[in-house]
């Protein structure tokens, strides 16, 4: 698993590639926490994951958790569509907020931000 | 502790029930032939069930003892089957966690508890069964040709092999259903509209009757107690068949008189005036004020009027007037209606018809229109394909009825 952070826009961006499954979910978990405590948002681009278990889905219900805390808004990018079923499934398709791409999850948390000001 | 793979049909996995073994667990479904050929959505559903249960047996099956996990995968043309063992204490993963509930905000969500659920959701059939000491569980992942996931796929009907359904007539149980009845109570509202008119045209007959005949009672009334005052006998009294006389002259016919003692039996009566109508019987003896009443069977109205001497009750006058003539006024009307009705319905079932024929033709035709629509867009086609008589298509039927011959002779 590789983890990238970057920001666009003023928008904070994690980009994850590889699977998050039982052996990696704690290395995500460690570096999505870490990123959120000091943002007002994040972006979790998820494109280039094609794997996630329940363990996965642990360290993004985590996520959210302390995002709502701390008073952050968390989006997620460009889920495949075996890991859109497993969110569905889950049913965290219909809580969280999912964008199809990273550049459409900033533009909306640009947006909002905007109309907060 | 073994890790074989017998070729692409099947492949084992025997392992430690510890956390740390997951990776090999994943490593051995990612490099077990068994998938090689499946579809990849299929193969993740496939990896992420045996990691799940894999935990699962990790976390919970052994209670910090040591055990192992079997694990074994096997693939067909059509499914996958993935086979998970231990030895552990007895735990049936179908029924004995409770479903998580997903319906709940971020903050209330229980953190963990999905992995069965996925397993559950992912997997085509489950199976479990505990056969001395092992818990086995046993999924199938069929491989559909549409790769649809179970949760959607269950929730599709299949799809319809004609392209055309049969299309069920809708104009006549439109009829039948809503204008048939929708008529019915039109013609029944007339109907009863036009009777409740007759009887309120005969009420107020009546009423006018009253107004009419209510001097003629009172005037015979004061007649007859001053005679009784005087002592003289009804039959005797002059102005008692004078007043009578000129009234009758007055009317449309003779007006019969009865006078009945306060037992209702009658004492006096006009000269030929026939028994006492029956519906007097019916009617209040006692009653201290003027009375009016109707007697359609004998086309007569009755006006009865209380007879007092020094305020003590002596009896009743009854006066009969002749009616003939408004009672067939109303019973001509309620003739007129009844004839009336059919000719209504008669009338009215066609307009209701022909309006029905107007809006729901049109509408008909639209609803085949969208259902042909549908069906095409369903099929994948965007719009039917027209049939042709051309030579070229009786030739291409020609063949592949021939062909369809040649191959069921070679089958049979």
């Amino acid at each position: 698993m590789d983890i990238k952070e970057y920001t666009e826009a003023e928008i904070a961006v994690t980009a994850i590639d590889g699977r998050i499954d039982g052996t990696t979910a704690a290395e995500a978990e460690t570096a999505i926490l870490g990123r959120l405590t000091g943002v007002p948002a994040l972006v979790l681009d998820l494109a280039q994951v094609d794997y996630v278990s329940s363990a996965g889905l642990r360290v993004v219900l985590k996520a959210a958790k302390s995002a709502r805390a701390s008073g952050a808004r968390l989006a997620l990018a460009g889920l495949a569509p075996q890991v859109q079923e497993v969110f569905d499934i889950s049913g965290f398709s219909s809580v969280l907020e999912i964008h199809a791409s990273s550049a459409e999850a900033i533009a909306s948390l640009l947006a909002a931000s905007g109309d907060g000001a | 502790m073994s890790d074989t793979a017998d070729g692409p049909g099947r492949s084992d996995l025997v392992l430690p029930a510890e956390e740390g073994q997951l990776s090999r667990v994943l490593s051995w479904v990612q490099a077990s032939g068994v998938l090689a050929d499946v579809p990849p959505a299929i193969a993740s559903r496939v990896e992420l069930a045996a990691e799940e249960l894999f935990l699962n047996l990790a976390h919970h099956a052994y209670a910090d003892a040591p055990g192992e996990v079997r694990l074994s995968l096997q693939g067909s043309e059509s499914a996958v089957t993935l086979v998970v063992e231990d030895d552990g204490t007895a735990f049936n993963p179908l029924d004995n966690s409770a479903e998580p509930d997903l319906d709940l905000e971020v903050e209330d969500r229980a953190i963990g508890g999905l992995g069965l659920h996925l397993v559950r959701k992912l997997s085509d059939r489950q199976t479990y069964d505990r056969d001395g000491g092992v818990n086995r569980l046993t999924l199938l992942f069929r491989i559909a040709p549409d790769n649809a996931p179970n949760a959607t796929k269950a929730d599709n009907p299949p799809k319809p092999t004609s392209t055309r359904t049969a299309r069920r007539p809708v104009l006549l149980p439109f009829l039948l259903r809503f204008l048939l009845p929708l008529g019915l109570i039109l013609t029944l509202s007339l109907v009863l509209a036009a009777g409740l008119n007759v009887l309120r045209l005969e009420r107020e007959i009546q009423h006018a009757a009253q107004i009419r005949y209510d001097s003629v009672a009172r005037e015979l009334g004061d007649t007859i107690e001053s005679s009784f005052g005087a002592g003289l006998s009804l039959s005797s009294n002059l102005a008692v068949q004078i007043a009578i006389n000129r009234r009758a002259q007055l009317r449309e016919g003779e007006i019969r008189y009865y006078v009945t003692g306060p037992d209702g039996q009658v004492v006096h009566a006009s000269t030929g005036a026939g028994p006492l109508p029956s519906a007097v019987a019916a009617l209040p003896g006692d009653a201290d004020t003027l009375w009016h009443a109707q007697a359609p069977d004998e086309d007569v109205f009755l006006t009865g009027m209380p007879l007092t001497l020094d305020t003590a009750p002596i009896g009743t006058l009854v006066l009969v007037f002749p009616s003939r003539s408004l009672f067939e006024a109303t019973a001509t009307l309620r003739r007129d209606i009844a004839i009336v009705a059919p000719l209504i319905a008669l009338i009215s079932l066609p307009i209701i018809a022909l309006i029905a024929l107007m809006v729901a033709v049109p509408l008909h035709r639209r609803f085949h229109h969208m259902a042909d629509v549908m069906h095409d867009l369903a099929d994948g086609t965007d719009a039917p394909v027209a049939r042709s008589d051309g030579a070229l298509v009786h030739a291409a039927a020609a063949i592949s009825a021939r062909l369809g011959r040649s191959t069921a002779e070679t089958g049979s």
